[in-house]
């Protein structure tokens, strides 16, 4: 193939003063392309087609329009993807569009993918039609850093030969951060040390402690995350008498004894909903058990806002139980998110 | 025919070849030499689709404190879905600002799943941290699938300690890396450091001893000769107590035996502290005790049929317990017994009193 345009010039209208090639580029050959064609020159948005010298049998053919800056945005404040709506710059219907994404002005590229995520190296496979871009509504770019800046452009192609340089760099807008507040108190008291009491245990009765842990959640982890609670003791333990009342899942009304919590007063200004997990999600006197080794408590499945919950502890003791004044247990209570 | 495209790499000169060649007319030497280049770019443009390295996002990121609390020691957990193919090296975690990190060596690992998020596995290969710089950790690791959801601990709380401060900005990243350390998926992460992530819960158990009486009067009824006649209805003692050393129940009647005020005579009790059964022609009266729930009855005073021990002015222990006792019921049976030569009266009568005390 190479060889057909490595044979000398030669023309019965125009004297050649001279020729030359320059430095080439590259000696290369294909079994996988067939070389049919010349281009035009572009300029500008819309290619101008110069002075073309066509042998015989070629045909003219002309670029892609090269595509405008796109629309990027960031309409969900996420923190993970962005919204861009590209123009295809007056291309033809089967046109096909790149999309090259960075967040250091193009000092490194990466481009998106199919599947809207981004991804290292261009590929044919990453060209889609405007209307599988999404036409005038766009799509989201997915899977971006958190609290990141970036800028987009675009390049165009319809046919063999004929890809668009890559258009003017998108307006840079930045991903938020990745975002969690957790708060931990109780009903009665919003600043530590926090404690509730179960003034008197006498045998046989569920009683409910003087106050609930109250507890606050926000992010925008659109995976959610948990509310996770641990017990150091595995139950109320009196020191004085050697004793401890275990913690385990029952329904206290019926069990001679016990100790445990519920999730309770779940609720959330938007996204969530925050939820009890088994099996802390009794009612009445069913409780979970509290063990030494971490659990979650309430999980919530997405991005929450105003997220509040409280944790309700309950216990009923047996004549079994010796009676003490210290009996004592510590709950730590932390919050986790998936990003 | 159609795979021939211009990637970001030939940008440069394909604007070049139409800025410099192509804007007005031009010489036609140029002209060939924009068909030559061309040729060679469209021949050589499969070549230049090379990858640019650039990390990609983690399609999911978790690390867990398990403590909150400033300034608290804190082992974790870190969980990671790569969303790229590359073969996985090493973990980098960079922990936020602030969060004080120990020597590498202090970074042991474990896959013990310790409520991980749902479908998460044990992170392929994980191992003792081989870096702290900073704030970044590094920890080696086997290839991971992408899409698929792993988890490690950092098992040892003197490897972190919570910031100082309470924050809700604490931020940090996790990230995949290839044996050449060149970052392949990526992802930052939020975490808190709270005033106090605890909460103490404190009770008390009050000294427990409840003791009931079902009834305070025991008609035994007409008693004939030849016949032990028993309590019309035998009353109960309840008692419930949490005491660890238990109870005991003692009685004592007022005319160790029925008295009859109108017959000046007394069907005197069986002796006192010693276990008997009546016959039925022969004047007596007693007491038996039997029992559910555990308790120990006295051996004077353990009851059946015409069986007991008899009461006398001073406190007899019925009954006892060395445990908390949880519903245990004594039943009080009286029974007595006339000869022929037993005055006969309606008013015999007698009082038995009956207390009980718990051993704290």
């Amino acid at each position: 193939m190479l060889s057909l345009f490595a044979a000398v010039p030669a023309s019965t209208n125009f004297t050649l003063k001279d020729y030359d090639f320059g430095t080439g580029g590259v000696k290369a050959s294909s079994t996988s392309y067939n070389l049919n064609g010349t281009t035009g020159t572009q300029t500008s948005a819309s290619q101008t087609n110069g002075v073309t010298i066509l042998n015989p049998g070629e045909k003219p053919t002309q670029n892609s329009n090269v595509p405008p800056a796109a629309t990027l945005t960031n309409p969900t404040s996420s923190y993970n993807k962005l919204h861009l709506v590209i123009n295809n710059g007056g291309n033809p219907s089967d046109g096909r569009f790149a999309v090259a994404i960075s967040s250091d002005n193009f000092s490194t590229t990466q481009y998106v993918k199919t599947d809207n995520a981004i991804g290292s190296g261009l590929a044919i496979g990453n060209y889609q039609t405007y209307v599988q871009w999404g036409s005038a509504t766009g799509f989201d770019i997915l899977g971006l850093v958190a609290n990141t800046t970036y800028k987009v452009k675009v390049s165009a192609y319809q046919g063999a030969f004929t890809a668009s340089a890559f258009g003017p760099v998108s307006t840079a807008v930045a991903t938020q951060p990745t975002t969690v507040s957790f708060t931990v108190a109780t009903t009665t008291n919003s600043t530590p040390p926090f404690s509730v009491n179960f003034a008197s245990l006498s045998p046989g009765t569920v009683f409910t402690a003087d106050a609930n842990a109250q507890l606050t959640l926000s992010t925008n982890a659109i995976f959610g995350g948990g509310i996770y609670i641990v017990d150091t003791k595995g139950g109320l333990n009196s020191t004085k008498t050697s004793y401890t009342l275990i913690s385990a899942t029952a329904d206290l009304t019926a069990a001679g004894s016990g100790y445990g919590a519920q999730a309770t007063s779940l609720s959330q200004t938007s996204g969530g909903p925050l939820s009890a997990n088994s099996p802390f999600n009794g009612t009445t006197n069913s409780v979970g058990q509290l063990s030494t080794s971490l659990q979650q408590i309430i999980g919530v499945s997405s991005a929450v806002t105003g997220g509040s919950a409280q944790i309700k502890f309950l216990a009923k003791t047996s004549n079994s139980v010796p009676p003490a004044g210290d009996y004592t247990d510590t709950q730590t209570i932390i919050a986790a998110m998936t990003f | 025919m159609h795979n021939a495209v211009t990637p970001q790499k030939d940008k440069k000169l394909l604007i070049n070849l139409a800025g410099d060649k192509m804007h007005a007319p031009k010489s036609r030497k140029i002209a060939s030499r924009a068909t030559a280049a061309i040729v060679a770019l469209a021949v050589v443009a499969p070549a230049v689709l090379a990858s640019v390295a650039s990390a990609a996002s983690l399609s999911a990121v978790t690390v867990r404190f398990d403590r909150m609390k400033i300034s608290s020691p804190t082992t974790g957990t870190v969980c990671a879905k790569p969303a790229s193919a590359t073969t996985v090296a090493f973990a980098k975690v960079t922990f936020p600002t602030g969060y004080t990190l120990g020597a590498a060596t202090l970074f042991t690992v474990d896959t013990t799943n310790t409520a991980w998020p749902t479908g998460a596995v044990a992170w392929t290969g994980i191992a003792t941290a081989t870096s702290v710089t900073g704030q970044v950790v590094v920890f080696p690791s086997s290839a991971l699938t992408a899409g698929t959801l792993y988890c490690f601990n950092w098992n040892n709380s003197t490897a972190v300690a919570v910031a100082s401060t309470a924050s809700t900005t604490n931020t940090g990243a996790v990230e995949t890396d290839t044996a050449a350390s060149a970052a392949i998926d990526t992802a930052s992460f939020t975490t808190n450091s709270i005033a106090n992530d605890q909460i103490v819960v404190t009770a008390s158990v009050p000294q427990a001893f409840s003791f009931a009486l079902s009834g305070n009067t025991d008609n035994i009824g007409t008693i004939t000769s030849g016949t032990v006649a028993n309590s019309g209805t035998a009353n109960t003692v309840t008692v419930n107590t949490n005491a660890a050393g238990g109870y005991t129940v003692w009685a004592r009647d007022t005319n160790t035996g029925l008295f009859s005020t109108s017959a000046t005579n007394t069907i005197a009790a069986t002796t006192p502290g010693t276990n008997s059964t009546l016959t039925g022609s022969v004047e007596g009266y007693n007491t038996g005790v039997t029992q559910t729930g555990g308790a120990t009855v006295s051996t004077a005073f353990v009851g059946g049929a015409a069986r007991g021990g008899g009461l006398n002015t001073s406190l007899q222990t019925l009954a006892f317990s060395t445990s908390p006792a949880t519903s245990n019921v004594l039943t009080l049976t009286n029974h007595a017994a006339v000869s022929g030569a037993t005055k006969a009266a309606t008013d015999y009568t007698d009082t038995i009193t009956v207390i009980g005390a718990a051993t704290f």
